[in-house]
């Protein structure tokens, strides 16, 4: 009754004075969030800290129409600048997370000199992360990211640390959905933790390799197979930052399958995804 | 539940009894007598007999009562997928053992030098530490507290957990475990970077980086 109370009396003072409303709730900073990483041009310094890491890089976007390219070149490390050009932006962008997280607001706060929104994503269950999030006031734009555990640890942040935004931003289109395949493969997953979907799948006939990313819309982890004559590694669970890596063998049909998934999720979930892959003998495809 | 599991769990309520159960002790058993109607007569019979003991008839049901209001207060025992539970001193779980071709004591080498990407990486601890299955506790009334502020260096870093350098007995090739970790976080990161639809997923990137200093 006290708890109840009080969350009204709270609730009540947010509406009152204007904190809260339709154009600001959690769900849409985050919707805006996800458009605005894919048609902003800016240039700015980010910070990176996970594990034992602090990595500082230059951040850059620029369009050509309709295409994104992004250029990211790391400042206190000896590694070469990478450019990736974004043609089109992936439909779990389009996916709400709202199913597996609590969208919360956390209040007002200051990145790189800019007045942000702060919003957390509360996991429903333990398959995954959490999420701490300030999103640019004026722009939409992702300006901290934190990766929270269970436990509320901060396995990872990463925060513009100074950021400037070209004045022609705003207007430009979002980029269409890039069309991945789903086809039917020897590989299959009985079941994933729940909110996760099988986004792509990528088969190479030639090596037996097969490849899926799953996600949820906001974690996402890769599963990576090839075939092997014998196992040359132990089996190995490791973490860095939110990073999680699970290597094993797997026995399937006539031989041996190392098994490797890479997500940004707990190991549980892993080891999960692990157990509940099947393999399917030729002309036996599900 | 196997007949040894039950013995087990009834000697852990003695314990609890007795104040000697550790958290992680305490925290199974709770998950278990709610489940389990042999293990709630065990304890309201443990409580009867201390209660006894003491000539205080009765006293134990009050006791038995407060522990399971204090379950019915606590989310993690009822959020807990079984998955995710602690599968005690032994980094790789048993869901993976079962179906692994090969599994592998791991072992604590926090000496050995030279290990490379391995070594970049800290332990997969999520079901080492009974710690870590509190729930994310969304304060009343929104009232949230200042962890998104907790800066990462403040967390504490396990201990490093290293495969053991013998594997089926023999040497294995750590520089190639090495190299497959990292194409395979490669792989993963190049994935993330379209999901995410921005260059963020590339700052995880460890790669052979080499700080400047060196």
């Amino acid at each position: 009754m006290t708890r109840s109370l009080s969350t009204l009396i709270f609730l009540t003072g947010l509406l009152a004075t204007g904190s809260v409303s339709a154009a600001d709730s959690p769900s849409d900073l985050f919707e805006r969030m996800l458009l605005a990483s894919t048609n902003l041009r800016y240039s700015g310094l980010l910070a990176y800290e996970g594990g034992d890491t602090l990595r500082t890089f230059r951040v850059e976007t620029d369009t050509q129409g309709q295409q994104q390219l992004q250029t990211i070149l790391p400042l206190n490390f000896a590694l070469p600048a990478r450019t990736r050009i974004a043609a089109c932006r992936s439909a779990q962008t389009d996916r709400s997370p709202l199913a597996s997280y609590d969208l919360l607001p956390a209040g007002e706060t200051l990145v790189a000199g800019r007045v942000a929104d702060e919003i957390l994503l509360v996991p429903r269950d333990y398959s995954r992360y959490g999420y701490a999030f300030a999103i640019d006031r004026e722009t939409g734009l992702m300006l901290r990211k934190i990766v929270l555990s269970s436990s509320r640890e901060a396995l990872e942040r990463a925060e513009f640390v100074d950021i400037s935004f070209a004045s022609e931003s705003n207007g430009i289109a979002p980029r269409p959905i890039c069309e991945h395949s789903i086809d039917n493969q020897q590989w299959s997953f009985q079941s994933l933790p729940e909110g996760f979907e099988l986004s792509s799948t990528e088969a190479n006939d030639t090596n037996n390799e097969f490849r899926a990313l799953i996600s949820d819309g906001l974690s996402s982890v890769s599963v990576l197979i090839e075939p092997v004559d014998q196992a040359s590694f132990p089996a190995v669970s490791t973490r860095v930052g939110a990073t999680t890596v699970l290597l094993i063998y797997l026995p399937a049909g006539e031989g041996m399958y190392l098994v490797t998934l890479v997500g940004e999720v707990p190991l549980g979930s892993l080891e999960l995804i692990a157990s509940t892959m099947t393999y399917a003998e030729d002309g036996d495809a599900p | 539940m196997s007949g040894q599991d039950r013995i087990d769990l009834k000697e852990t309520l003695s314990a609890l009894m007795d104040g000697e159960a550790t958290d992680w002790e305490t925290r199974r058993v709770l998950d278990e007598i709610t489940r389990d109607a042999e293990l709630r007569n065990a304890w309201q019979q443990y409580q009867t007999n201390s209660a006894l003991l003491r000539k205080g008839v009765g006293k134990g049901t009050d006791i038995s009562l407060r522990v399971m209001q204090a379950l019915e207060n606590q989310p993690a025992h009822r959020q807990i997928p079984q998955f995710f539970k602690p599968l005690g001193q032994v980094a790789i779980a048993a869901s993976v053992a079962a179906i692994a071709l090969v599994t592998v004591q791991q072992v604590q080498m926090p000496g050995v030098e030279g290990a490379g990407l391995t070594a970049a990486y800290t332990a997969a601890d999520d079901n080492l530490d009974t710690n870590r299955y509190q729930p994310v506790v969304v304060p009343e009334g929104f009232d949230l507290p200042p962890m998104v502020s907790q800066p990462v260096s403040s967390s504490s870093n396990r201990p490093l957990e290293l495969v053991t350098l013998h594997f089926d007995g023999g040497l294995f090739d750590k520089a190639g475990l090495d190299l497959h970790l990292h194409e395979s976080v490669q792989l993963h990161l190049e994935n993330s970077a379209e999901l995410d639809g921005n260059l963020l997923p590339f700052v995880r990137d460890l790669g052979d980086a080499v700080p400047l200093e060196q």
